[in-house]
């Protein structure tokens, strides 16, 4: 992008104005445009390095959450076991019903009774 | 011969082509560098300072209100910005006026490499033949908006022409005075 028309107005504008320094770097241009690009370089590195952390952060919570729940839903199942099973045993031992029947009938033990 | 006005070249900018600001650079470089010169006497400070200048006038640049010359605009950033860097110099205790040692440096420097720099001073006498050759009509709108500070709406109430013809008036005779001025110092 080389235009010189500008550098050449601005030499005009800063002679007809009597404003110019006793020199000016050829350079002053490019580098003021280096050092933009730099600038916006640099937002847009901050921006992503932004937005990789937020996203990683967000993956972590997420993964935290799913453990922590998948944790839960497994001690409740184990649990849930247990207490079915507890549950049978003491059906098993209050519900002796048919037991004692046979027991009385028979006055012998059933497999039930077990 | 294509002179974008400011307002377009800002536009442009903003619409996210950065490399067009490179224009804006170029035609106020001298004139912003002369006015941090101003403050920090020292012209590798002034050409530091000054780069922050357009660096700020670049992040703000959407906030530059169109009804207001960009100029000006710029002109404020550079006398705040070199108010700063006075500031902060005394700050950091280097309270030091210009040293003829500092002096000395931006001598050798413009002796040493007369390639790298822009000397307005060597070209002064060949502007004012090119002005002298401009039809008045053309002469009248340079002096009173670029010299006077004139807006184009102002220019149009005191000369009664119309925006538009103010407009393709000053174009005409930036263009003829560029070609003119490029021609005699053998820029191409």
């Amino acid at each position: 992008m080389k235009n010189k028309n500008y550098s050449v107005l601005g030499k005009i504008l800063g002679i007809l104005n009597n404003d110019f320094p006793p020199y000016v770097s050829k350079t002053f241009s490019d580098n003021v445009m280096k050092n933009i690009h730099m600038n916006i370089d640099s937002k847009n590195f901050n921006y992503k390095n932004f937005i990789n952390i937020a996203a990683s952060v967000f993956f972590a919570i997420v993964t935290a959450y799913g453990l922590i729940s998948f944790q839960q839903t497994e001690s409740n199942i184990i649990a849930q076991e247990n207490i079915q099973k507890e549950n049978d045993l003491i059906k098993r031992v209050t519900d002796d019903s048919s037991c004692i029947k046979l027991e009385n009938q028979e006055g012998k033990q059933n497999d039930e009774c077990k | 011969m294509i002179i974008k006005e400011d307002d377009e070249i800002i536009a442009e900018c903003l619409s996210g082509n950065t490399d067009s600001y490179k224009y804006l650079v170029e035609k106020y470089q001298f004139r912003i560098i002369n006015t941090c010169y101003k403050y920090t006497k020292n012209i590798i400070d002034a050409e530091d300072v000054a780069q922050e200048v357009f660096l700020k006038a670049y992040q703000n640049l959407s906030t530059f209100k169109s009804d207001s010359k960009f100029y000006s605009w710029l002109y404020r950033i550079a006398v705040n910005t070199s108010l700063n860097y006075i500031n902060s110099k005394e700050k950091r205790n280097e309270k030091e006026t210009i040293s003829e040692e500092n002096c000395l440096i931006d001598m050798n420097i413009s002796k040493d490499n007369p390639r790298d720099y822009y000397q307005l001073n060597e070209l002064i006498n060949t502007l004012q033949p090119l002005m002298d050759n401009l039809p008045d009509d053309l002469r009248t709108l340079i002096e009173l908006y670029e010299i006077k500070d004139f807006t184009y709406d102002e220019i149009s109430k005191k000369l009664s022409i119309p925006i538009g013809t103010v407009r393709s008036r000053l174009h005409r005779a930036r263009n003829m005075l560029i070609s003119d001025f490029k021609r005699i110092n053998d820029e191409e």
